[in-house]
């Protein structure tokens, strides 16, 4: 992906460029918001990732100004502002997702992939049933069978199975598993993600001796069927 | 039309001009009341002077030779008049039985009409003058009805004023209250149009919108600087990331898992300071909705209940007469995460997530807090020795605190029995 970084620390900004690019991303760093105003003007690009405080144009306002030129790039705010009303003012000027610093680079990456899947998939809503490897989730009697086994989860257990199966091959973080199935914008500290989740493989995967959910040590989980 | 009487009796505008008007209605009553007392004696005054002057000439003149006994004319003015003398009190019987009884000023009635007289007795003979006094009566009246139309008339005018200056000044009175209650709910853009009468209502208008400039700026200021905090503190720490994930080599893997560590620990300390100053800063009610807390008890079990299991112990959910209260439901689930982090952390092995009406806590058998530090632990930064040792912010309950203080709601400490304590949130009832 091409994406416009915009971001005036000088440690993080290239930090940030060189894990992008480690990814096989093209990246443009700029270190003020008029810069990356007339570069996003001028080019095209598939991904914003702006800073919010940052010299001469803040990317809040600079973000504003490209969605009112009808620019509809997927936008990521990397920001120290993290108190619930400025995300949602981000969320609200048209950002896709917003991410708090200090973060872990995988999170940026995970997040950085789910966009681009949505950009990809359409229509979402018209699935029914998920089904990978030998796993079936029926999305409207919200029943689960693997091998053609009935298997019982919880809600909170359904959830996270669709969120997993939604995204397959994906790296996804604890805070983003917080966030879209519990709807919880801060850290509770107990391991909520981390107990569920047991419960979850206990259920789909040690019965039948595999491993669907991976984890990956300091990053995340990934579905792989 | 009784909700209508009933806001005028509780608007202060009208009880003001009723209570002015009412004055100056007892004070024509007063004036009433002294001017009659003033004319009608000057009238009886005149009649009796005219009563003795008319005596005096009756005593001058009259010869008993002529006529004996007394006698009633019409004079010039068309006014009856009574006169005459008589040697023997037979003789004066005729007109009424008072003249034969009475010596000096009298009053008595002849078909009607009152007379005033003047009886003297002298060398023998009675000698009798009356006026008729229908002058003095009209007099009277004619000030009475004057006084009287015009206490009902000033009566009318004081409701009718009254209820006009109390429309009047309700009507602004109204849009204050209005303004304030918006200022109060958060909405600091709130503005009261400029009056132009310089009146008391204006200048407290215009004293309104300087003390909403203020607070707005007030609250731009503070947010800021929360901005600046947030900035400052979580900038160095990016950077410090940075470095950290640049130490390479195996037997630095150790060094920078630590940095990492305590990288996270900090990050989440500032969290929670930001937070709870956001959510202490905090006025408006925007996010708020209904939240059923039975529902949002049961979410909070099957979010909670495996995390609890897992760290041996038990959470269990018991919900009596659940409402519905107004709040912010991502507030509501941190500070109840919070309490039953609390409770993993200090609390004892059987916690209970409890809804009672309009309440909703938390109640463990640990070995529970002293009620003596029931106020200190929920004060930010506050931790008891035995929580010293263990991770923490010492800031979960000043959360708690500042998010029951948003809604307006009480946060109640209690010992359970036999043992443990007992956290609730009390949202007031309506």
């Amino acid at each position: 992906m091409r994406v416009l970084l915009l971001e005036d620390d000088e440690d993080v900004g290239p930090w940030v460029r060189t894990g992008l690019k480690e990814n096989g991303h093209v990246v443009d760093l700029f270190a003020n918001g008029k810069d990356a105003l007339i570069a996003a003007t001028l080019q095209s690009y598939d991904l914003f990732i702006f800073d919010r405080m940052v010299p001469e144009l803040d990317g809040l306002s600079l973000l504003k100004s490209l969605r009112a030129s009808k620019n509809q790039t997927p936008a990521i705010f990397l920001t120290a502002l993290g108190e619930i009303d400025e995300r949602v003012k981000g969320l609200e000027y048209g950002a896709d997702d917003y991410l708090v610093k200090p973060f872990e680079f995988a999170e940026l990456l995970a997040r950085i992939d789910v966009i681009a899947r949505r950009q990809n998939a359409s229509d979402q809503e018209q699935i029914i049933e998920l089904m990978a490897g030998g796993i079936i989730l029926n999305l409207v009697s919200r029943k689960c069978s693997r091998n053609a086994q009935v298997i019982d989860l919880t809600a909170k257990e359904f959830q996270l199975l669709e969120f997993f199966m939604r995204h397959p091959d994906r790296l996804i973080t604890r805070t983003m598993l917080l966030e879209q199935v519990w709807d919880m914008s801060f850290d509770p500290t107990t391991s909520i993600v981390e107990t569920h989740l047991s419960r979850l493989r206990n259920k789909i995967d040690k019965p039948f001796g595999l491993r669907t959910i991976k984890s990956r040590r300091g990053e995340g989980y990934v579905f792989e069927a | 039309m009784f909700s209508k009487l009933k806001w005028f009796y509780h608007s202060s505008a009208f009880k003001l001009a009723t209570t002015l008007n009412l004055v100056f209605v007892a004070l024509l009553v007063l004036t009433w009341i002294v001017t009659r007392e003033v004319v009608d004696e000057a009238l009886y005054n005149r009649a009796e002077t005219e009563l003795l002057v008319r005596m005096k000439n009756l005593q001058e003149n009259h010869h008993l030779s002529q006529k004996n006994g007394v006698f009633r004319q019409v004079d010039f003015d068309g006014n009856y008049i009574i006169w005459g003398a008589c040697k023997d009190d037979a003789n004066c019987t005729n007109m009424h039985p008072e003249i034969t009884a009475k010596l000096g000023i009298i009053k008595f009635e002849i078909d009607d009409a009152v007379f005033l007289g003047l009886i003297q007795y002298r060398d023998g003979i009675r000698y009798v003058v009356a006026l008729e006094t229908e002058e003095l009566e009209y007099a009277s009246s004619v000030l009475d009805r004057v006084f009287l139309l015009c206490i009902l008339a000033s009566l009318a005018i004081v409701l009718l004023s009254g209820a006009v200056l109390a429309r009047r000044s309700q009507k602004r009175i109204d849009q204050i209250s209005d303004i304030l209650s918006q200022l109060a709910s958060g909405h600091l853009d709130a503005r009261l149009a400029e009056s132009p009468r310089q009146d008391d209502l204006g200048r407290i208008a215009m004293d309104i919108n300087s003390m909403a400039d203020n607070l707005k700026k007030l609250v731009e200021q503070t947010r800021n600087i929360g901005n600046h905090i947030a900035h400052d503190l979580r900038t160095p720490l990016t950077k410090l990331k940075v470095h950290a994930e640049a130490i390479q080599g195996k037997a630095n893997q150790t060094t920078k898992n630590a940095l990492n560590r305590d990288i996270n620990r900090m990050k989440q300390v500032i969290n929670a300071i930001l937070r709870l100053a956001q959510i202490e800063a905090q006025q408006s009610q925007s996010n708020f909705s209904p939240i059923d807390l039975n529902a949002f008890a049961r979410e909070i079990y099957d979010t909670f209940s495996v995390v609890v299991e897992d760290q041996g112990k038990r959470l269990s959910l018991r919900v009596d007469d659940a409402r519905v209260v107004n709040g912010d439901v991502a507030l509501l689930n941190q500070a109840v995460a919070n309490l039953i982090q609390n409770a993993i952390n200090y609390g004892g092995d059987e916690i209970s997530l409890f809804v009672e009406g309009a309440s909703i806590g938390l109640a463990d058998n640990g070995v529970g807090v002293p009620p003596v530090e029931f106020e200190n632990i929920i004060r930010p930064m506050v931790r008891l020795d035995f929580a010293r040792q263990r991770e923490g912010s010492g800031l979960g309950l000043a959360l708690v605190n500042a998010v029951a203080k948003l809604h307006g709601a009480k946060l109640v400490l209690d010992a359970n029995q036999p043992s443990g304590l007992v956290v609730r949130l009390v949202f007031s009832s309506k």
